[in-house]
């Protein structure tokens, strides 16, 4: 073997050079010279498709976003829990539903304006407007009348639940009492935007010569397809908290391309979503560079299966199919990208939440329930489709593997370009659709809500009036513990009628230069960069303990 | 003589370009009814929308109306030379894209370009003054693994080799000279090739024939003979090759350009087609469309201005 | 490729009896023969698949993952744990078919239309070659890549673009080779005897031209071949679990410095079945022309 090896590296004698150059046992990896300057690059995936917090909606829109704007409440850059942004203090009424916000005196718009809670009520009465069509306007629509007023229902907006009391004191009235509202206002689509240079500069005000922003870095260019580059906004509020002077945004999509980038030491740090890294190279890299951080998402990996079609219309059918999954080999054998196994919907990580059991895997009842359901061993089942997006196609090869082997059922599978995938799912064509969900906000109805009757992204197409029920029942509910409590027993409720069948929790895969502070994990969310720092004298702290996270 | 030629190369060209509005106007067509046939759209997201908010972004842009008036419009939006706005980059128009991507791939073309006339020209040249030799076979071994390695063996290799092991080169992306060394060797690797076959080719005639014989007899130098005769005489089929190479060469980078994350036009049609960007997808083709067939027109007055054996028809 | 396809253009074989110079010329020539060997016993290699194949294509074994080569798989093994080895027998199954039928498309098309151009002559012949010229300065490629995009790529789609692709040439040679031989001695005898326009084709034309048609055509299989795997780099060719040694090599071309296996074996088999046509085709070409045995 090791000379059939060598005789590999003979014929392709470059990488031979290679792997002798590279060393067996390099602790980081590859280059890990700071940059010169203090200058803070990274990969930010995608072409950011908005600049325009109000309309953005993509990850890698957020990640400038949030370099750029900031809101009423802002994103602790550390745990990404709301902190007071724009505005310093807020008061909450007993009932929940109304929150006054008190704008800071001294926010200002890089063109020196003051941020006044005008043009918050311009921001989102904009976003709200139909006639801007943003995309994640529903996310506004625990104001009190936003949904109606987006749908056209209701023309005036002087009837929407915000009001500015004075310049700096904003007023907002809530549907009901929404216990993570000051998670959402930390959100772009809550951001504000520069009334002025929009009426004056339409579509194009995020043009780098005429955009205005009020958050920590101001955008000085901007290379469409290949970076953005930002600077410290002097003029900011919280100003003396930034330590970085410049910030580089590379776009890079492929993750190979933002992988070599970063072995080649072009960037600093290669997020979660920033490109990525291929998962072929992390079950090498795990446990052997110490600049790669796994930490789990607030996200899960399942399978929405299609209730309308029989036989799965049985639940249980579809028990069986989750039973019959051992989650373990396909994390921890196939993926080996730190990944956790789970049969549970609603991820760990969400605070009094009751914790998931650990992941089921019962071969033997999955078949007798198979039976019981009427396919003895298999017999009589017809051959059913998987259709998946391509980067997921290797889970199901893995699925295909394991229910044949377990159940004698025979899957094929169709692996689908990412926007004809969508459009399967959205219009329930597919027997089994592999899916995946990433929260917004740190509450579980981030999941719980997925599955009500009337969500276009209960693929399933899976109804049921207690579940609705019980969901309502919590969006009502003031007692916090009673309230998870009720989401739970819904949880409970769904799984057993498994309409969707988890696989694991999806795990962020990032890389960190050993001279880089400030980068902690962002489970559901993209990270400010306010803490942000370079040591150009880390080898000599090394000894010392090292910042960050881990 | 010249009188005659000089309103028949006009008349040509003036036949050649009402020639083309009609493929033009068939390649519009074509691309528009495909995209509107094909299933997805470009504001399908992960996340649901609203069906009321995607009415409005659809009305916003005009999807709502029947198709025929769609392209109705679109025709007569073309006639002014405007393609539109990008559906999955609202903030730019698709002429800004075409204006931010096209000078990219033109530069990475004709580096590429460069770089085949630089290493083919003289490699065929070798080739040719050792006719039947081992530098001959040697060169023409290496001409053909040239043809056989496909681009994206060879830009991964290099970048292998070159940013990751030596740190000479970065990776990938646009901007710096040294940003343009690894993906113009990965483009124009294969066109050395041609350059250098061609080259061979033609030089071992050129070295039969009897003015060089002749030079020979005479005593002139061997250097001489090949820098001062044979090349001149060989250089003509490089020369008309170059037309259709600039073409194919600014297409082709699609590949070159993902290999290295370049922001050429190539990269914005590949991933404009996969997110649905009807608006990008329409105007990269039709631009590259009028860009070949306008290369297509010079190589062809070229060849008549230079050969006036052809006729015109 | 154009351009190796261009110049058969320009070296059109005269001689009534090509075929005994092609034989000279390949046995003369070790290469030529070992090229053809190559040729030979990858597509065989390929066919039998099913046969010589130690483990199926999609035979997925995740606990052994990527393996280096070894006794039992010696090509190795991809990140799913599937045998590398039949993994490029079967692929190269796909590849051959998509070169074999993409040429064979371009052949049937190229052949008519070319031949129906030069026959016919004048007017006819000016609009059809106008065609052609204008289908020169399509933007191909793209229009492949929407094709192949927007209405997901299966492998009939695949046969079809690519083919689509080739017979512009192929009819360009055709038609200057009837041409160049309609005026024949024993073309005016047949017609005079009166041959139906058909069968001059058939019977005199085209048997008189497989030369150039055999050149180009060998020469055509590796250039679509090479589309496919470009295709595929793209992440438009065949679709998983099925693989052409296009995809192999794309999925192992980033993996390179920690799985080299992955990549150099798909790829030195690819480069060794296009050198060797290429090499063929252009020896094809030496000895069908008349300057090089003057």
């Amino acid at each position: 073997m090791e000379s059939v090896n060598k005789f590999i590296l003979l014929l392709l004698a470059p990488s031979s050079v290679v792997l002798a150059a590279c060393g067996p046992r390099s602790e980081y990896f590859g280059n890990v010279e700071p940059p010169a300057g203090n200058v803070f690059r990274f990969t930010v995936g995608a072409e950011p498709e908005y600049l325009d917090p109000g309309r953005s909606t993509a990850l890698y829109d957020a990640r400038v976003s949030v370099l750029l704007f900031e809101g009423l409440t802002a994103k602790d850059p550390r745990t990404l829990r709301p902190r007071p942004g724009v505005a310093e203090r807020w008061d909450i009424s007993e009932d929940g539903r109304t929150y006054t916000f008190h704008i800071r005196k001294n926010a200002l718009w890089s063109d020196g304006h003051p941020v006044t809670a005008h043009d918050f009520v311009y921001s989102w009465t904009r976003v709200l407007d139909p006639k801007t069509g943003a995309r994640y306007a529903g996310y506004l629509y625990a104001i009190a009348n936003a949904e109606a007023f987006n749908q056209g229902k209701l023309k005036d907006a002087a009837q929407l639940g915000f009001r500015a009391i004075d310049d700096s004191t904003l007023e907002v009235r809530l549907n009901a009492p929404v216990p993570y509202f000051l998670y959402l206002t930390a959100f772009e689509t809550y951001c504000p935007v520069p009334r002025r240079v929009l009426e004056r500069y339409g579509d194009h005000w995020t043009d780098p010569s005429h955009i205005v922003t009020d958050g920590p870095f101001l955008l000085r260019e901007h290379r469409p397809h290949d970076r953005l580059v930002l600077e410290r906004n002097p003029s900011y509020w919280n100003a003396q908290e930034l330590r970085i002077d410049r910030i580089i945004a590379y776009v890079v999509d492929d993750q190979y391309t933002a992988t070599n980038m970063y072995e080649a030491g072009m960037v600093d740090w290669l997020p979660y979503g920033g490109g990525g890294i291929p998962p072929d190279f992390l079950p090498y890299m795990r446990g052997r560079f110490r600049d790669l951080k796994t930490f789990p998402l607030i996200a899960t990996i399942y399978y929405d299966v299609n209730v309308a079609r029989p036989p799965l219309n049985n639940p249980v059918v579809r028990r069986a199919l989750s039973l019959a999954i051992d989650r373990r080999e396909i994390t921890d054998g196939l993926l080996r990208a730190g990944d956790l196994p789970a049969s549970n919907f609603v991820p760990v990580g969400f605070p009094g939440y009751p914790a998931p059991p650990p992941p089921e895997y019962d071969p033997k009842r999955a078949a007798a329930l198979l039976a019981e359901a009427g396919f003895p061993n298999g017999r009589g089942f017809p051959e059913l489709e998987i259709v998946t997006p391509p980067d997921r196609r290797k889970v199901a090869e893995a699925m295909q593997q394991l229910w044949a082997r377990n159940l004698n059922l025979h899957f094929s599978i169709h692996s689908e370009e990412f926007a004809s995938f969508l459009k399967r799912a959205y219009s329930h064509d597919f027997d089994l659709a592999s899916s995946r969900w990433i929260g917004d906000y740190l509450d579980p109805t981030t999941f719980t809500d997925l599955l009500e009757s009337t969500n276009a992204n209960n693929f399933s197409g899976w109804k049921n009036p207690d579940y609705d029920r019980l969901v309502a029942q919590a969006r009502l509910e003031l007692d916090p513990v009673r309230r998870l409590n009720q989401l739970h027993e819904a949880e409970t409720l769904m799984l057993a009628q498994a309409p969707v069948i988890p696989f694991y929790t999806m795990a962020a895969n990032e890389l960190v230069k050993p001279y880089v502070r400030g980068i902690y994990p962002a489970t559901w969310d993209v990270l400010p960069l306010n803490f942000v720092s370079i040591d150009h004298q880390w080898r000599a702290h090394a000894g010392q303990k090292e910042a960050g996270r881990d | 003589m010249r009188d005659r030629r000089k309103p028949a190369v006009i008349k040509f060209i003036i036949r050649r370009v009402l020639l083309s509005i009609p493929v033009i106007f068939m390649v519009a067509t074509t691309t528009f009814f495909i995209m509107r046939l094909a299933p997805g759209g470009p504001f399908m997201s992960e996340k649901a929308i609203p069906p009321e908010i995607m009415a409005n972004i659809q009305s916003k842009y005009g999807l709502d109306q029947p198709l025929l008036v769609q392209y109705g419009r679109y025709l007569r939006n073309l006639l002014h030379f405007d393609l539109g706005p990008s559906y999955k980059y609202p903030e730019r128009t698709v002429n800004d894209i075409i204006i931010a991507g096209f000078p990219v791939s033109l530069e990475l073309g004709l580096a590429a370009l460069l770089f085949a006339l630089v290493i083919g020209i003289p490699a065929g040249v070798i080739a040719a003054v050792n006719h039947r030799g081992l530098a001959d076979h040697l060169t023409m071994a290496v001409i053909f693994f040239g043809i056989s390695v496909p681009t994206f063996v060879v830009g991964p290799l290099l970048i292998f080799l070159f940013s990751l092991v030596l740190y000479w080169f970065p990776p990938g992306l646009w901007g710096s000279p040294e940003q343009l060394v690894l993906p113009a060797i990965t483009l124009g690797l294969p066109y050395s090739v041609y350059v250098a076959r061609l080259m061979r080719t033609e030089m071992v005639e050129v070295l039969e024939q009897d003015y060089i014989r002749t030079a020979r007899a005479e005593g002139v130098g061997e250097f001489r003979i090949l820098w001062k005769h044979a090349l001149n005489g060989s250089l003509l089929p490089v020369v008309s090759f170059l037309g259709p190479a600039v073409a194919d060469l600014v297409t082709g980078s699609i590949v070159v350009e993902k290999i290295f994350a370049i922001p050429g036009l190539g990269r914005y049609f590949v991933d404009s087609a996969f997110s649905r960007d009807y608006t990008v997808v329409l105007g990269t083709v039709l631009f590259y469309a009028i860009l070949l067939i306008l290369a297509n027109l010079v190589v062809d007055v070229a060849y008549r201005v230079l050969d006036p054996r052809i006729e015109y028809s | 490729m154009s351009t190796i396809a261009q110049t058969v253009l320009d070296t059109a074989p005269l001689g009534t009896s090509p075929w005994s110079a092609v034989r000279r010329r390949f046995f003369g020539d070790p290469l030529m023969v070992v090229c053809a060997a190559v040729v030979v016993v990858v597509m065989a290699a390929s066919l039998l698949a099913p046969w010589i194949a130690p483990y199926p294509f999609d035979a997925i074994d995740l606990k052994l993952g990527a393996s280096a080569p070894s006794f039992a798989h010696w090509m190795g093994t991809d990140t799913l744990g599937r045998d590398l080895f039949s993994r490029c027998l079967y692929g190269g199954q796909i590849s051959i078919a998509v070169g074999v039928v993409g040429t064979l498309v371009s052949l049937i098309v190229g052949v008519l239309y070319g031949a129906i151009a030069g026959y016919r002559g004048g007017r006819t012949d000016e609009l059809m070659m106008r065609f052609v010229d204008l289908m020169y300065s399509l933007p191909y490629l793209f229009l492949v890549i929407i094709l192949l995009v927007f209405f997901s790529s299966s492998i009939v789609m695949l046969f079809v673009a690519l083919g689509l692709v080739q017979w512009l040439t192929m009819a360009r040679i055709v038609r200057g080779q009837v041409l160049s031989l309609k005026n024949a001695e024993f073309v005016q005898a047949a017609r005079l005897a009166g041959t139906r326009a058909a069968g001059i084709l058939f019977h005199h034309l085209l048997p008189n031209m497989t030369g150039p048609i055999v050149v180009y055509a060998t020469l055509t299989v590796p250039s679509v071949i090479l589309q496919e795997a470009f295709l595929s780099f793209l992440g438009l060719g065949v679709q998983p679990p099925r693989s052409s040694w296009g995809t192999l090599i794309s999925d192992g071309a980033g993996v390179m410095g920690l799985f080299p296996w992955l990549v150099s074996f798909p790829a030195l088999i690819l480069a060794a079945v296009l050198f060797s046509l290429n090499f063929l085709g252009d020896g094809l070409r030496d000895a069908l022309d008349p300057r090089t045995h003057r």
